[in-house]
């Protein structure tokens, strides 16, 4: 306790600073979309502010307020249906130049709007955030089992969005965007 | 991706989500508005202290509007642009004093006997080697009326620092007294407008004061609402919710090309309409002013 509040305060914000970018674009899989990305990015950053003398002395300091940022995403769409972000799925992209790249970003922008918020979460902790299903578990506040069912089923679904073909036989993101 | 084996077999949707994160708009940390709203949910975990704000945002709520006024604008009695510091000449260099603000008088009023004006703060565009003193002078100010906000980290200031923006303060005074609950940011600073920007009609809208769901105010005997507008607005109607239209006073304030229209909200009515028109009397587009609807 003994240490100034200018101290903390300094530390918080080089710490926010630090994680933001990373945690914005978390936020925006989970989310879909730029804005609601942005707040619920800021809504986790003032709980994790308001709470800083305990996340500061977690292990991992960003995977507590990661948690915090999933549990936002999970209060925020607990009473809504899955947003749909497009009317369609485009059924197919066009050759593999800028645009059509361009256009399976927003397909499996898309795609993962689709998913139940659960399943959504899953899919972006462990294949964004490279969590292992423990990790995941941890960060979802549920079990194992729960994370690997919810994986399984939203994977399942992203396998058969037809946009989303030519990305299936890619293994590595290269060329200009 | 993962070691897992079903992991692995999906590696193209770590890939492909790798492309997709790469089209987040990467926007600065709001740092002042996260460190001021983790204080208002620590703060609101102290119920007693909640319970007491709450009874004074009721008490100071309760009563009606005793006026909806602007500062007068040029055809009125007396000048709507108050600069603090004198007249041109002195003026003119307060442009160029990074620590210099200059004040502009936005709206004034008397709301159930209290007298309140509110303010415009334009911090010059400081270069970046002064950037830091700026930001840490103005937080100065600011923290005198307002302890919560955490004074600035080098670091920040040389991260987000614009080449093309003023520092903008706006605040309120009852009493003669400045209050907290101020705003900061930056804006578009004199000659640094693009063409482009320049033809924009409004370049946000907000409340003053009003910080959300968690503490919402009013914190001023009147609820004050600001408008930023485009150089090019000459003039702009609000019809409100009984039927009635009003042009309101739109504040040119010196030193910037931000125009502002500030007003109190009325308790009785709700806007229905925001129409904005430029000096030559033809109608532009509203970008989506809903205040006070």
């Amino acid at each position: 306790m003994g240490e100034p509040k200018g101290d903390r305060d300094e530390e918080f914000q080089a710490f926010v600073i630090a994680v933001w970018p990373r945690l914005l674009r978390t936020a925006y899989l989970l989310a879909g979309e730029q804005y609601a990305a942005e707040d619920l990015v800021q809504s986790a950053a003032e709980r994790a502010c308001a709470s800083w003398s305990k996340v500061r002395r977690a292990d991992d300091p960003y995977a507590y307020v990661r948690r915090i940022l999933v549990n936002q995403h999970a209060r925020r769409t607990r009473r809504r249906p899955p947003e749909l972000l497009v009317e369609a799925v485009p059924d197919a992209a066009g050759t593999e130049d800028g645009y059509a790249r361009s256009d399976q970003r927003g397909a499996l922008l898309a795609a993962l709007a689709t998913l139940p918020p659960r399943q959504r979460q899953a899919v972006v902790l462990r294949h964004w955030e490279d969590l292992s299903d423990s990790q995941t578990a941890t960060a979802m506040g549920c079990s194992v089992g729960a994370v690997r069912s919810h994986a399984a089923k939203g994977i399942a679904k992203l396998r058969q969005v037809s946009a989303l073909v030519e990305l299936k036989d890619r293994t590595h993101i290269g060329g200009a965007v | 991706m993962s070691s897992n084996g079903d992991h692995d077999a999906d590696v193209w949707i770590g890939l492909g989500m790798a492309q997709a994160a790469a089209g987040t708009r990467i926007v600065p940390a709001p740092l002042a508005d996260i460190v001021q709203g983790g204080r208002r949910i620590r703060r609101r975990r102290r119920t007693v202290v909640g319970a007491v704000a709450l009874a004074s945002v009721v008490a100071l709520g309760g009563g009606a509007l005793a006026q909806l006024r602007p500062a007068p604008t040029g055809s009125g009695s007396a000048t709507s642009l108050v600069p603090a510091a004198a007249p041109d000449p002195a003026a003119a260099l307060a442009k160029r004093d990074p620590l210099r603000p200059a004040r502009t008088l936005l709206a004034e009023g008397t709301t159930n006997g209290h007298a309140w004006k509110v303010w415009r703060a334009i911090w010059p565009l400081a270069p970046k080697e002064r950037a830091y003193e700026q930001a840490v002078a103005l937080w100065q100010e600011r923290s005198a009326y307002d302890p919560r906000l955490t004074r600035p980290t080098e670091e920040f200031v040389r991260q987000y620092w614009q080449p093309d923006s003023d520092l903008v303060n706006d605040y309120v005074e009852v009493d003669g007294v400045r209050q907290g609950h101020d705003s900061g940011g930056s804006i578009v600073a004199d000659g640094h407008i693009s063409e482009q920007a320049s033809r924009q009609t409004t370049f946000g809208a907000g409340m003053l004061g009003h910080y959300g769901k968690d503490e919402p105010g009013p914190f001023f005997p009147a609820e004050i609402g600001l408008v930023d507008l485009g150089p090019r607005v000459g003039k702009v109607f609000v019809t409100w919710s009984d039927g009635t239209r009003t042009e309101v006073p739109i504040v040119v304030v010196p030193f910037s090309p931000i125009r502002v229209v500030a007003l109190a909200q009325p308790q009785d009515k709700r806007s229905t309409l925001w129409e904005f028109f430029d000096q030559d009397g033809q109608k532009m587009p509203n970008e989506g002013t809903t205040l006070f609807r």
